[in-house]
């Protein structure tokens, strides 16, 4: 186990390092020039100058990513072209509003799921629940976000769905506003920022929930065809008992897989929601940096993203071994 | 006498497969008595396993249901039409079944301990018991596993405590030795007959070899096409068959004690063309004394003229046949043996290991010896079989004889050309998309250039296997297991070989075909002069197909052996502790 | 002699049983894909109006002369979300079809060959697969400058390994069946060996991933054209054309809901003819 902690941590570093060199090498190929980005449209070139000194652009390609990585393993991201801060200080101040955003989804995306497994057990129609499901299953994020914006905000107008909170006043010390309210003795503050992040936390969760579920849904189809199955069903016992000790746990490693696949397309969708949302989270500050071609900000969420994604595909490996016993890790 | 456990009447089975619905159990009526055991023998595809299934109500329901008439009766308690909830608390205390292939039958994700818990009440004393009554004596290792960290054998031997642990009113064990080597059959059937005599458990024996259900036994019923041929006790039976098709069952049987000078007595070329109709005998095509009312009325059961059991057969009073026609064929094998040719195949202190897992990433993989320094030698025109358990490294031997794999150390020399393989699984050794002329002319492909010059060398090379020439234009899913066999042979002898290397060619069939496909082996080999290697787990099959016998134990030879030598006196232990695994009907009869 | 006993798999029998196992749904999603194909190449062909021009007044509903009404500048939505139809279903189907062939050769090579090649290849593999690919597209792409063809150039060289990886153990699987190792004892060549004995039996499983990974491909097209990094302002893409028009989506829902829907129905029939070839292929 610490073995393969200490080499997931390995692995975690050369993703770091392998990300920031590719997006370092599409800079040097890309014909615009970085510091003319930095200066503005209408600097003189004397001050462009300055700033490639400044920002060391006359190095070679090489030495510029060995002057990267000593600054960033200082502790130093540089500084975003669009807002003028250090991109460290931007990250953290957006980070709370996203980590809150997904754990919400997470929490959401796994009652989801459990309620879409227990309708799949119900044996409910299973030829029309199958199609339900495909469509779900193809519903662009871009088109679901859009819906649940017009319907329940606009139309309905049962819940917001713009910002983090309509208190403008409130500043919160953790950046979870849910938390914060409850700590500075406002619950209302925790109230509303709930109802803030249920559109966009379900905009997330929903795909997530409906891609684990199908997969799950294919391999128990596959699980209960097993020849233990039926010496489970040959020892008498009943159909319910069957299914949850015997299948799901058999099932459950292509969902778990799944869920690491997913987990990369899941950036993308955080993007989309943000911005329609207009959560003021990484995701609404990365598709801002987009349009000045903001590398440094590009550069250090990616950062960010990368170390969720690899936590994450960790926490799925150590889950595929605890189910299956035949996984070592 | 006592009250039978199970009493089946009239029951059929019709089932849905790819939407076609076919009639899988016609009319079968026999009964079960406590402590019995009845072996249930047929070729695959005579309903053998939709019995079994029946019997648990647990027939596979593909889209439609599986239509069920007539009555199974199991201590009192009708089967047929019973709700689920009573089926399930059948299965749970009065029958239970040990499945065929105990590799995929236990949940790989439980220990051990945990299915055996579940499956019937009972505790931690009763689980080690039940698992150290089944023969496995390291009972707490086991009950603490996972089921990958356990052999075939021990998972079988899993299966039949799980079983035992419910102390059920009828076992139903599906071939549960035929994925397994002798060594471990033997013990198992010993288990098995444990049972029966302990316990009272009434049990029925699927298997297709003759020689098992005589180990096991004491009635046999021979089904054929879904329909009963014959029941009676095995004894009776196999002395005075009264139905043509048990008649050819018990003919083809072969043993230690076979006449291995000329070919197996076999029937099944026997087949006419013609439709069979579900108002006539369903063996009619395959029948040496069929007549014409034989084609248009079912025969009934009724009482045997020999024997105390039941025969469904109009024309049983003329059993047994005086000569059968295959019978003027057997004549014995011609030419001598070679013995001083060529070599064809030359191993010289062969060493191999397979790397098992690793569990640390800086270790260097940990070897285990598949082979340890083997030497063999094989002459052009002889035959030798190598003989083993499962694990003793026979496969891994005849692999690097192919050439597939590569030995660590070690000479390996073959004549040219290549060897060719013929190997345990004719279906999965033929490749699904392409014709079966394609795939036997692939053999000429860099020499013969001229596509109509292969095609019909290929027509040629099916003649010579027993095929029909005009199958070259087929896909391997048209043909039958034994076609599948046959082309297999054809495309090691279109380009005649030097040597012929056969992986467990037989293991998988039953006893006709196993019989024709070893005449044939031993029929091309004379005639065409090849070396042949001949790997098998069946010491019967051995001494029929080879001159020299090799034994191999733990990836090394123990015993060398010419063929007729097999029952000397000197053999060593692990030949003997074969020899005693072998079961065999002959030598029941003689007792 | 013995001759074949069931000669009865002959092909219209073989042609009714696939169509039984398509079923209703998988034939509607095949139908869908062609006509989306059809409708894609013909585009704007299949309206008179520009879809770039201004031709009537901006925000028009929906009306027989503009089917789908006009958007915030006064331009045909119609024709607009067509040719939005056509390059994300072109650009999709081509990075699908660009990973399908160069994933399944390197898949096949790696793993027909074995050893150290297969070692190498596939650590590579492992390497991409391990990376969060649609975050380091996204930022090559904005590194990049925008562009539908950089999106594709960028998609595509994350698309690939998947594929490998799904070739090589399909391979993997296949060259360790029986029938596999009968060929090589007959001496059949290495090339001949991976094209005729490997290849076919790792078709069905790849012609399945790929269908149902069009939607997956369509969905990330989307995605960056939505944030900006697809074609400049005034071309016609499904998921900018939502982006830009999102101000409207109050009042005038249809602008931005049109063009998102176009992409949910190529995500949906792609998917319901993945899942009709599955069932055909797979036999389930």
């Amino acid at each position: 186990m610490a073995l393969y902690l200490a080499k997931r941590a390995c692995g975690l570093a050369i993703v770091l390092m392998v990300m920031s060199f590719i997006v370092f090498l599409l800079q040097s190929v890309i014909p615009s020039d970085p510091a003319r980005a930095m200066a503005g449209p209408y600097a003189p070139s004397s001050t462009i100058e300055t700033v490639r000194e400044e920002f060391g652009l006359n190095d070679p390609i090489a030495v510029q990513y060995g002057h990267f990585l000593v600054r960033v393993s200082a502790g130093d991201l540089g500084k975003s072209v669009r807002t003028r801060q250090p991109v460290g200080d931007d990250l953290l101040r957006y980070l709370p509003a996203t980590l809150e955003l997904i754990l919400v989804s997470t929490i959401l995306a796994m009652g989801l799921a459990f309620s879409l497994i227990l309708l799949l057990l119900s044996g409910a129609r299973s030829q029309v629940l199958r199609h339900v499901f495909i469509a779900l299953g193809s519903t662009p994020i871009i088109l679901l976000a859009v819906l649940l914006a017009y319907v329940f905000w606009f139309s309905l107008a049962w819940l917001p769905g713009s910002g983090r909170l309509q208190f403008r006043d409130f500043v919160g010390t953790t950046g979870f506003y849910v938390i914060d309210g409850l700590l500075a003795g406002r619950p209302n503050v925790s109230v509303d920022a709930l109802a803030h992040l249920t559109l966009p936390a379900m905009a997330l969760a929903l795909p997530f929930a409906v891609a684990v579920v199908r997969s799950l849904a294919g391999s128990l189809h596959d699980v209960m065809r097993q020849p233990y199955i039926r010496t489970a069903r040959g020892n008498g016992l009943s159909e319910a008992a069957i299914v949850l000790r015997h299948g799901i746990r058999n099932a459950a490693s292509a969902p778990l897989a799944m869920t690491g696949l997913q987990i990369r397309l899941l950036f993308g969708n955080l993007l989309v929601v943000e911005t329609v949302f207009g959560w003021p989270g990484l995701g609404l500050y990365m598709t801002q940096s987009f349009a000045t071609a903001d590398l440094p900000a590009i550069l250090g969420v990616s950062m960010v993203f990368g170390t969720i994604y690899i936590l994450v595909s960790i926490a799925v490996e150590i889950a595929q071994s605890l189910a299956d016993p035949r996984i070592e890790l | 006498m006592v009250d039978p456990v199970l009493t089946v009447a009239r029951l059929g089975v019709v089932l849905a497969r790819n939407g076609e619905r076919h009639r899988v159990l016609d009319e079968i009526s026999f009964a079960v008595a406590p402590g019995e055991i009845l072996a249930v023998v047929g070729e695959s595809g005579a309903g053998k396993s939709t019995l079994g299934a029946a019997i648990q109500g647990l027939l596979p329901n593909d889209g439609s249901a599986p239509e069920v008439s007539g009555s199974i009766r199991l201590a009192g308690l009708e089967i047929v039409g019973s709700p689920p909830q009573l089926l399930r608390s059948a299965r749970r205390s009065l029958v239970r079944a040990v499945p065929q292939d105990p590799m995929g039958a236990l949940n790989p994700t439980m220990t051990i301990r945990r299915q055996l818990h579940e499956s019937a009440d009972g505790d931690e004393a009763l689980i080690l018991d039940s698992l150290r009554r089944a023969g496995l004596s390291d009972e707490r290792r086991i009950a603490r596993a996972h089921p990958h960290r356990l052999s075939g054998g021990e998972r079988q031997r899993v299966l039949i405590a799980m079983a035992m642990m419910a102390r059920p009113k009828l076992l139903i064990a599906d071939e549960p030795t035929t994925a397994l080597d002798v060594t471990t059959q033997a013990q198992l059937l010993q288990i098995v007959r444990d049972l029966a005599r302990e316990e009272q458990t009434a049990i029925i024996y699927i298997t297709h070899d003759l020689n098992v259900a005589a180990a096991v036994a004491d009635r046999v019923m021979v089904l054929f096409g879904g329909r009963m041929a014959e029941i009676g006790t095995l004894r009776q039976v196999a002395r005075s068959p009264q139905h043509p098709y048990s008649a050819s069952l018990f003919a083809a049987r072969y043993d230690l004690n076979t006449d291995r000078s000329r070919p197996l007595p076999t029937q099944r070329a026997a087949f006419r063309h013609g439709e069979t109709s579900d108002r006539g005998c369903g063996y009619v095509l395959h029948c040496q004394i069929a007549r014409t009312d034989c084609s248009s009325i079912r025969p009934r059961e009724r009482r045997a003229r020999a024997h105390s059991g039941l025969v469904a057969c109009h024309r049983s009073d003329e059993m047994p046949l005086p000569t059968l026609p295959v019978a003027a064929s057997r004549e014995a094998w011609t030419g001598e043996e070679v013995t001083d040719g060529p070599v064809a195949l030359q191993l010289m202190d062969v060493h191999k290991h397979f790397p098992a897992n690793r569990q640390r990433v800086w270790e260097s993989p940990r070897l285990i010896p598949a082979l340890r320094g083997v030497n063999l030698s094989i002459s052009l025109g002889q035959s030798v079989a190598v003989v083993g358990e499962s694990g003793s490294g026979k496969s891994t031997l005849l692999k690097i004889a192919a050439g597939l794999i590569a030995a660590d150390s070690g000479r390996v020399s073959c004549l040219d050309p290549r060897p060719q393989v013929i190997f345990q699984d004719p279906v999965s050794a033929l490749t699904p998309w392409l014709s079966i002329g394609d795939q036997i002319g692939e053999r000429m492909r860099p020499r013969v250039t001229s596509a109509a010059e292969r095609r019909r060398r290929v027509g040629e090379a099916l003649q010579h296997a027993g095929l029909d020439p005009s199958l070259m234009h087929a896909l391997p899913s048209e043909l039958s297991v034994g076609q599948c066999q046959r082309a297999i042979v054809a495309r090691a002898v279109v380009v005649p070989p030097k040597l012929l290397l056969c992986d467990e060619p037989i293991s998988a069939m039953d006893v006709p075909l196993a019989a024709a496909t070893l005449n044939l082996l031993n029929d091309l080999r004379r005639r065409l002069g090849l070396a042949m290697l001949f790997v098998t787990h069946d010491l019967a099959a051995a001494r029929i197909v080879a001159d020299r016998i090799v034994v191999l134990n733990k990836g090394a030879v123990v015993e060398e052996f010419e063929a007729d030598m097999l029952q000397s006196p000197f053999r060593g232990a692990v030949t003997r502790a074969l020899i005693e695994a072998c079961p065999s009907l002959d030598a029941m009869l003689a007792r | 002699m013995i001759r074949g006993m069931n000669g009865q798999t002959n092909s219209p029998a073989r042609l009714y049983e696939g169509l039984r196992l398509i079923g209703w749904s998988g034939s509607v999603g095949i139908v869908g894909v062609l006509l989306i194909t059809i409708v894609a190449m013909l585009a704007t062909r299949l309206t008179p109006h520009d879809p770039y021009a201004r031709i009537a007044e901006a925000y028009l509903p929906p009306s027989e002369t503009h089917w789908f009404g006009t958007d915030e500048v006064g331009r045909d939505l119609f024709a607009r979300v067509l040719v939005g139809v056509q390059s994300t279903w072109l650009a999709s189907l081509s990075v699908i079809i660009f990973s399908l062939v160069l994933g399944s050769l390197i898949g096949l090579i790696s793993g027909a060959t074995g050893g150290k090649v297969d070692f190498l290849v596939q650590r590579i593999v492992d390497l991409f697969l391990v990376l969060p690919s649609t975050m380091i597209a996204l930022a090559a792409v904005a590194v990049l400058g925008p562009g539908l063809l950089n999106s594709i150039i960028a998609l595509a060289i994350f698309w690939w390994p998947w594929y490998a990886r799904v070739s090589r153990d399909e391979i993997r699987r296949l060259y360790a069946r029986p029938h596999v190792e009968a060929a090589r004892a007959a001496g059949v060549p290495g090339p001949r060996l991976m094209l005729r004995y490997l290849l076919p039996g790792a078709v069905p499983s790849l012609i399945i991933a790929a269908t149902l990974d069009v939607s997956n491909m369509i969905m990330a097209l989307s995605v960056m054209s939505f944030l900006g990094l697809g074609q400049p302002a005034p071309s016609a893409e499904l998921g900018a054309m939502t982006a830009r028009s999102l101000d409207s989506l109050t009042v005038f829902w249809w602008i931005p809901m049109l063009p998102a829907v176009a992409l949910f129905f190529l995500c949906f029939f792609s998917n319901l003819a993945g899942d009709g070839l599955r069932s055909v292929l797979k036999g389930t």
